[in-house]
C-alpha cells in the first residue's frame, strides 16, 4: 500500500468525526474547515515520518487545537469544487427536530462562539473528548491549573451566555486522575 | 460516564455539513502536503547553498583576520609557507598588534607607475590575507627572514618601528626620521625612500639605507644597524670606495658591491666587472673579491635594489641594465668568482630589491608594465620562473619577502598560478550564481504555488 492509500484510509475514517472537533473549537463552519485542511495538508507534508510513529490522530489532532487555539483566521483560496454551491448551513437542518431542540442548539452554538479560544479549547477536550485535566493540560501544553481555571471560567461564561441552558453547565462527573 | 454537557456538545456537532471535509479532501491535501514538502527541501537547499557560498568566500579571511595566539613554547615562531596568488580583498584593515609571521609585504601605487606614485604598503600573510601597513608610503618596509619582525618608518618623521608580529612587542627608534625639511636637531638619523634594507643571516639586526644628518658632504656616512633587542649602533658606509650595500656574507660580516665600469670616468659605460668588499660591522675592510662580466653580457647600469647576498654568505645575486630591454641577473659564487647561474629578465622590476629563499634559491620582482602584471620568479638553471602572481590591477608591483616563506609550502588553492580573470574574482562569481539560483529557485516556487491555487 502506498503513502497516500494509507493516508486516504485515515482520512475517510476520521475526517468526520476531527471536523466535529474543529468545528466545536472555532465555533464557525468556515474555520472549521480550514483548520482540518490546514491540520490534514500537515500531515500530508509529514506523513511518513509521523505513519512511522504509529497512528496519526494524535499529531493530527494536536494541529487542530494549536490551529484553533491561536486564533488563527487565514483562509486559503481554495479550489472551486471545494466551494459549497448551495449547500444550507446546519440552521436548516434536516433533522426533524422541534423548534425547541432547534433553538437551544442556535444558542449554545452563539454562546460557544463568545468564549475565548483556549475557553473552548478546554471544554471539548475535558467534556466532549472526555479527557482528564492532566491529558487536556499536557495537549494544549499549560499546567493543569490553568486547564481548571480555564474550565472554571468558560462554564461560568456559559451560564452567563445562555442562562436557559444552566442546567446542562454542571459540574463534571470526571475529575483528574 | 458521561456528563450533560457532552450530550448537547454531541447533539450540537451531529449536522457538521459535509463540506467541512469534502469528499476528495485527502487528495487536495496529499497534494498540498507535497507541494510543501518540495518547497521546504528546495528552500533549504538554496539556503545550504547560500551558506555554502558565504562560507567559503568569507571564512578564509576571516579565518586570517583573527589575530595570532600569543608567543608559545617555540621560543622563535617563524613563517613556513607563503601565498602563491595575492589577490583583492573586500576590505583591507590595519595591521593587527599580533597577526602572527608574516610572508612578506608588497607595495600599492595609485597611478601608473611611468612615474611610479607610491600610496602604501600591505603586509601579506602566508595565505594571502593582507593588511595596510600605518606609516610612510615612500619609505622601504623590511621584514625579517623569518617573516616575525617588519620595520617600518611610522609616518614622514620618527619614530621607526620595529614590530614584533608575534608577541605584539614594538620598539620605537626615536632618532630615525625619513624628512629632510624637518628640524635637523630633532633626529639623529635619516631613513632614504625606496631604498632596500638588509637583515643578517640570523634574523636579529637590520641595516636600514639611511645616514646620520651631519654626515652631508662626507665621503664616510654612518647607516643605523637596529637589533631586535632595541640596540641602535651604526655602520660605516663609504660608497665611493666600496659602493652599494649588497647584504651580509655573515652575523657579523657585512658585504658591499661597487661596479667596474669599462671607462673608470664614464659611469655609462659598459659594467666590465664588480667589486665586492666585505666588512665587519664596524667598517674594517676584512677581503675582496673581484667578478668579471662576459663582454657579451655586458650592461651599463647597476642600482640599490639590484644585489643580495645569498643566506649562507657564499653566493651574490646582481641585476644589471642597459635600458627597458636590456636586463639581467647574475648569480656569483664568492668563493671562486665565478658565474653560477645567469638569465636574461627583460621584464625585471628594477626599482623592487633582488633577495632570496632561505633555502638558497635566488628570487627577482617581475613587472609586465602593459598587463599590470606583477610576479616573484626564482631563478633557476637560466629560466626565471615565477612563484608568486599579484593579481592585474591591485596596483602592486614589488613584492619583498621573508626568505623563510618562499622556502616553505606553497599556498595556492585551487588556483595556483592561474591569471585569468575567474580566478581572482571566483568569490564573487561564486556568490552571484548563489544568488541567482536561490532567487529563480524561489521564485519558481512561487509561481507553481499559485498556480495550483488558482
Amino acid at each position: 500500500m502506498s503513502d497516500f492509500d494509507e493516508f486516504d484510509r485515515f482520512v475517510r475514517s476520521r475526517s468526520a468525526n476531527l471536523a466535529r472537533t474543529a468545528f466545536l473549537l472555532t465555533a464557525d463552519y468556515q474555520l472549521a474547515e480550514d483548520v482540518v485542511q490546514e491540520a490534514l495538508t500537515k500531515l500530508a507534508e509529514r506523513w511518513p515520518a509521523v505513519a512511522r510513529h504509529g497512528d496519526p490522530e494524535p499529531y493530527v489532532r494536536r494541529v487542530i487545537y494549536t490551529k484553533a487555539i491561536d486564533g488563527w483566521r487565514w483562509r486559503r483560496r481554495r479550489p472551486e469544487v471545494l466551494r459549497p454551491d448551495g449547500v444550507p448551513w446546519p440552521e436548516s437542518s434536516d433533522r426533524k427536530d422541534d423548534a425547541e431542540a432547534i433553538a437551544r442548539r442556535i444558542v449554545l452554538r452563539n454562546a460557544l462562539a463568545r468564549l475565548t479560544p483556549r475557553q473552548r479549547a478546554v471544554l471539548v477536550l475535558r467534556f466532549y473528548e472526555d479527557r482528564t485535566e492532566a491529558q487536556t493540560a499536557d495537549l494544549l501544553g499549560c499546567s493543569v491549573n490553568t486547564v481548571k481555571s480555564q474550565t472554571r471560567h468558560a462554564l461560568e461564561r456559559l451560564r452567563t451566555l445562555a442562562p436557559e441552558l444552566a442546567d446542562t453547565f454542571g459540574r463534571p462527573t470526571q475529575e483528574a486522575s | 460516564m458521561t456528563n450533560p454537557l457532552h450530550e448537547t456538545l454531541d447533539d450540537l456537532v451531529t449536522d457538521v455539513p459535509r463540506h467541512v471535509v469534502p469528499a476528495d479532501i485527502s487528495a487536495i491535501t496529499w497534494r498540498a502536503g507535497r507541494r510543501r514538502r518540495i518547497g521546504k527541501r528546495i528552500a533549504g537547499s538554496v539556503a545550504a547553498l547560500a551558506v555554502a557560498a558565504l562560507a567559503v568566500a568569507t571564512l578564509p579571511v576571516l579565518d586570517e583576520l583573527r589575530s595570532a595566539p600569543p608567543a608559545d613554547s617555540n621560543p622563535s615562531p617563524g613563517v613556513t609557507s607563503y601565498p602563491e596568488r595575492i589577490g583583492h580583498q573586500w576590505w583591507v584593515r590595519e595591521l593587527p598588534d599580533r597577526p602572527g609571521p608574516v610572508a612578506g609585504v608588497i607595495n600599492l601605487y595609485r597611478e601608473h607607475p611611468r612615474p611610479y606614485v607610491p600610496s602604501g604598503w600591505l603586509a601579506v600573510s602566508p595565505r594571502g590575507v593582507l593588511w595596510q601597513i600605518p606609516g610612510d608610503a615612500h619609505h622601504e618596509p623590511t621584514i625579517s627572514p623569518n617573516g616575525r619582525f617588519l620595520g617600518y618608518l611610522r609616518g614622514g618623521d620618527a619614530p621607526y618601528y620595529l614590530h614584533d608580529l608575534v608577541t605584539g612587542e614594538v620598539l620605537e627608534f626615536e632618532d630615525i626620521s625619513g624628512n629632510w625639511s624637518e628640524n635637523e636637531e630633532a633626529f639623529t638619523y635619516l631613513i632614504y625612500d625606496q631604498s632596500p634594507s638588509f637583515w643578517s643571516p640570523n634574523g636579529s639586526r637590520v641595516l636600514l639605507p639611511g645616514s646620520r644628518w651631519d654626515d652631508g658632504g662626507n665621503d664616510i656616512v654612518r647607516r643605523p644597524l637596529l637589533g631586535t633587542d632595541g640596540s641602535l649602533t651604526e655602520v660605516p658606509h663609504d660608497y665611493g670606495s666600496v659602493g652599494f650595500a649588497a647584504g651580509w656574507a655573515a652575523d657579523d660580516e657585512l658585504a658591499w658591491v661597487q661596479p667596474v665600469h669599462l671607462d673608470l670616468d664614464d659611469q655609462e659605460s659598459a659594467i666590465t666587472g664588480f667589486t665586492v668588499s666585505i666588512t665587519d660591522v664596524s667598517g674594517t675592510l676584512l677581503r675582496t673579491i673581484n667578478l668579471d662580466v662576459n663582454a657579451d653580457e655586458a650592461s651599463t647600469r647597476f642600482n640599490q635594489w639590484g644585489a643580495a647576498m645569498s643566506p649562507d654568505g657564499t653566493q651574490l645575486l646582481l641585476t644589471t641594465e642597459s635600458d627597458w630591454s636590456d636586463r639581467r641577473v647574475f648569480v656569483y659564487s664568492l668563493e671562486d668568482a665565478t658565474v653560477i647561474d645567469s638569465a636574461e629578465a627583460v621584464d625585471l622590476a628594477s626599482v623592487c630589491p633582488v633577495g632570496w629563499t632561505s633555502d638558497g634559491r635566488p628570487t627577482v620582482p617581475i613587472q609586465l608594465w602593459d598587463d599590470d602584471v606583477a610576479t616573484t620568479a626564482v631563478l633557476d638553471g637560466g629560466d626565471v620562473r615565477p612563484v608568486v602572481r599579484i593579481e592585474p590591477g591591485l596596483g602592486s608591483y614589488c613584492a619583498i619577502w621573508a626568505g623563510d616563506a618562499l622556502a616553505g609550502e606553497a599556498r595556492g588553492g585551487i588556483f595556483g598560478m592561474a591569471n585569468a580573470w575567474p580566478a581572482w574574482w571566483w568569490k564573487e562569481i561564486t556568490l552571484v550564481v548563489a544568488l541567482t539560483v536561490g532567487t529563480t529557485l524561489l521564485m519558481w516556487r512561487r509561481r507553481t504555488i499559485r498556480q495550483v491555487l488558482s
